[in-house]
This record gives structure tokens, C-alpha cells and sequence, in this order.
């Protein structure tokens, strides 16, 4: 059995269903003609994008602002240069990500998982690689402190997201939110590395990190939360 | 409103003159775009019964996000990805009524047959398909959409689309040769209203 002879067995069971009947279109064109506004298209992909990093950088900043420079002061210039580098480029594919999800139609370069997993994975290396301090003195207690630091911060990132893409149409509600409140996990965390003067290996690497699918399920959960009413009355 | 007559203008200028408030162009694309939406309606045992309805949804539900098209960018992937949503929507729905309708079952069941004549063969080859595959399988064959424009339409990667694409290929080669040795004297399914 060859791939042609499938194509064919398809095509020729596909011939068999009913066409769409001329008085349904007639109806729909009616429906539509009745409220046909100009409306203006929404924002080309990479102006959302550019607008998103710059909601999430000027909150990342403004905390650390507030806060105080002291972790990003405390590291060696090549070390900041890594760490932000590196930062720079997750959210660039995060808010990539984001905005695809937002648009119907758009091409979508990696799945959520990857994306999720993708990301924590390359925060792990590189603050395994920044930091060698392997106490975990008030591990818990500081760690607290600095998911909660990290989750506020991701708060007004993703309101700031959301008034960037109220535009768009997210046609997997929890899907776009996940990827939405992974890119304001990683405002959170870059907040923190602004700011955390908490060198230690284990903190960084579990309780900074933790921010970012902390956010993330936050996000695809408030979407399944807010959008369960349209599912139930649909 | 009458059937519009031939359009040359490409269906991606015709979404823009739609989102100008053009109603000629709005006619004209809602007649080019529908048959391939319908038919990713009819396509599926779960939504045929209600295709006309999920059709008429859609275009509503385009309707209200047609701001959301961006200009450049292809049309059928963008309608696909809201039409997906609308049938995600109509089974969520399907689902709860059956679930709380148990009495009706037999009259729910009873009500598309006459509307489903005809779909045998294809939802014979069909059957052994999962859901993502099957979607898969609709859009390149029934709609002739790309593997890029199928992978935009469900949100996945091309690298996605091809997995499915090719596993379901795999299923359907073994089901249309069982499909032949049940009935050998019919050919492919379909042979004999196709032929």
C-alpha cells in the first residue's frame, strides 16, 4: 500500500460529503452585513513583541529601582553581562511565544512544555554556573521571601501584558495565559537578580527559579478560571 | 444577498477590504472560505449534525476578532484556528447536555442519521484515527492546507504536524488495506459513489 493509494481512498471518501447549501452563506452574509464597522487590524507581530519586553523591562527596573541595585552590584562585570544576556534572550523568545498565542493563525515555534521546561533548564545552567556558593543558610525562610518578591513583581507585568495584547484573540485561553505568565515569571526573576544579594547555588536555583512555572500555571489557571464561564453558557 | 460573482482578488485582500467594512468583499469571502470550514465540520461524526449551525457560530465569532487578522498573513490558517475553537466549544457543550440528558439519549441519537447518510466511508477509514491525527488528516486532505498553514491553524510546530501527519498515514495504510480485504470487490471506500 503506497501513500498515493491512501491520498486516493481519502480524496474519494472525502467526495461523498454534502457541500454547505447556498441559503446558509446567504444567511451568514446578511448576519455580517448588518454590523460591518472598519475596524483597525491589530499590531504587526514584531511591534508586540518590542512592546511586551518593554512593559516587562520597565518593571523589572522600576523594582530593582525602588528595591536597590544590590545583586546585580554585587556580581563581576563579565557575570552581569552573562546573566542579563541571557535574560534579554528568554524573553525575547518568551514574549515571541506569547504573541503567537495571542493571534490566531500564528506560527508557533515551540510547544508549551518546551517552552516551560526550555526555559527553567537554561536558567539552570546559568546560575550553575554563575554561582558556587553551595550553603543553603535559611533556605526557606529566605526562599519565601524571594518567591513572593519575584511573584508580586510578575503581577503588574502581566496586567501590563495583558492591556499590550487586549487586542488579540487567544483561541487556547490557558495556553496563551501560561506563556503570558512565563514571560512575567521571568520579569519576576530578573527583578531579583536585580536586586537578591542572596549568592547561594541552592536558593538561586530553586526559589528564583521557582518564580517562572509559578507564574506560569498562575496564569493558565486565572485563564481557565475567567474563561469557565464562556465554556459553561456557550 | 446574492451570490457574489467570480472575485479575482486573492482571499487575504478580500479579509482586508472585510476589515474595511467592505460588505461585497465580505460576501465574497465568507463564499470562498466557508466550503473549506464546512468541511472541516462535516468531516467529524461529532459535529456533522450540527455543521450549518457551527458554521454560521464561526463566522460570527470572526466576525468579532476579525481585527485580530493581520494583513500579509494567509487567511484559511487564521479562520481554521477560530473554527478549531468553535468545535472545541460545540463538544464541551455536547458533552454536558449528554451528561445531563440521559433520557434523551436515544432521541439525540436518533436525529442525525438521515443527516449522516452517505459519510460511512469515511468515517470507516477514519475511525481508527485519534482525534489530533484525524484534525491533522482534514486539514491537508479535505481543506489542501500546508503542513505550515495546518500548523499555524492548531497552534503546534511543523515538527508536530509532520509526527501526526506520518502516524496517521501509517494507520490509514493498514486500515484501507483491511477496508479492501473485507470487501474486495469494491476497491478503495468511496469507490462506488466516487467512481
Amino acid at each position: 500500500m503506497t501513500e498515493p493509494a491512501v491520498d486516493e481512498a481519502v480524496r474519494r471518501s472525502a467526495h461523498r460529503a454534502r457541500g454547505v447549501e447556498p441559503a446558509v452563506l446567504a444567511g451568514i452574509a446578511r448576519a455580517l452585513a448588518d454590523d460591518l464597522a472598519a475596524v483597525t487590524p491589530v499590531a504587526p507581530a514584531w511591534l508586540l513583541t518590542v512592546r511586551l519586553l518593554m512593559a516587562c523591562a520597565a518593571v523589572a527596573a522600576a523594582g530593582a529601582a525602588w528595591a536597590g541595585f544590590d545583586g546585580i552590584a554585587g556580581l563581576a562585570p563579565s557575570a552581569r553581562v552573562v546573566l542579563l544576556a541571557t535574560l534579554a534572550l528568554l524573553a525575547i523568545v518568551l514574549a515571541r511565544e506569547c504573541v503567537a498565542r495571542w493571534i490566531p493563525g500564528s506560527r508557533v515555534h515551540l510547544g508549551s512544555a518546551t517552552l516551560l521546561a526550555g526555559s527553567c533548564a537554561i536558567l539552570c545552567v546559568l546560575f550553575a554556573l554563575l554561582f558556587r556558593d553551595y550553603r543553603a543558610e535559611h533556605f526557606v525562610t529566605a526562599g519565601l521571601g524571594c518567591l513572593e518578591q519575584g511573584v508580586l513583581h510578575a503581577i503588574p507585568a502581566a496586567l501590563l501584558g495583558a492591556l499590550v495584547l487586549r487586542r488579540g484573540h487567544a483561541t487556547r485561553p490557558a495556553t496563551a495565559a501560561l506563556a503570558g505568565g512565563a514571560l512575567a515569571g521571568l520579569t519576576g526573576i530578573a527583578f531579583l537578580e536585580l536586586h537578591c544579594v542572596n549568592f547561594e547555588a541552592p536558593h538561586q536555583l530553586i526559589w528564583h527559579i521557582a518564580v517562572l512555572p509559578v507564574c506560569a500555571a498562575l496564569g493558565a489557571l486565572i485563564a481557565w478560571l475567567v474563561t469557565r464561564p464562556a465554556r459553561a453558557h456557550s | 444577498m446574492e451570490q457574489p460573482a467570480d472575485v479575482p482578488a486573492s482571499t487575504e485582500a478580500l479579509m482586508c477590504a472585510y476589515q474595511s467594512g467592505d460588505a461585497a468583499a465580505a460576501t465574497a469571502l465568507i463564499y470562498r472560505v466557508s466550503p473549506s470550514l464546512y468541511r472541516l465540520f462535516v468531516a467529524d461524526a461529532a459535529s456533522r449534525g450540527h455543521a450549518d449551525d457551527l458554521l454560521q457560530e464561526t463566522w460570527l465569532r470572526i466576525h468579532r476578532v476579525r481585527r485580530s487578522y493581520r494583513s500579509g498573513e494567509p487567511v484559511l490558517p487564521w479562520a481554521y484556528a477560530i473554527a478549531r475553537h468553535v468545535r472545541i466549544d460545540h463538544y464541551r457543550r455536547a458533552r454536558r447536555t449528554t451528561a445531563r440528558e440521559r433520557s434523551l439519549e436515544t432521541l439525540e441519537l436518533a436525529e442525525p442519521v438521515c443527516e449522516s447518510q452517505g459519510f460511512e466511508d469515511l468515517d470507516a477509514l477514519l475511525a481508527p484515527l485519534p482525534a489530533a491525527q484525524r484534525e491533522v488528516i482534514e486539514m491537508l486532505k479535505f481543506a489542501g492546507m500546508s503542513l505550515e498553514e495546518v500548523a499555524r491553524a492548531t497552534s503546534c510546530t511543523v515538527g508536530s504536524v509532520k509526527q501526526k501527519a506520518h502516524r496517521a498515514y501509517r494507520r490509514l495504510r493498514s486500515r484501507v488495506l483491511e477496508l479492501k480485504l473485507a470487501s474486495p470487490e469494491e476497491g478503495y471506500p468511496g469507490d462506488r459513489a466516487g467512481s
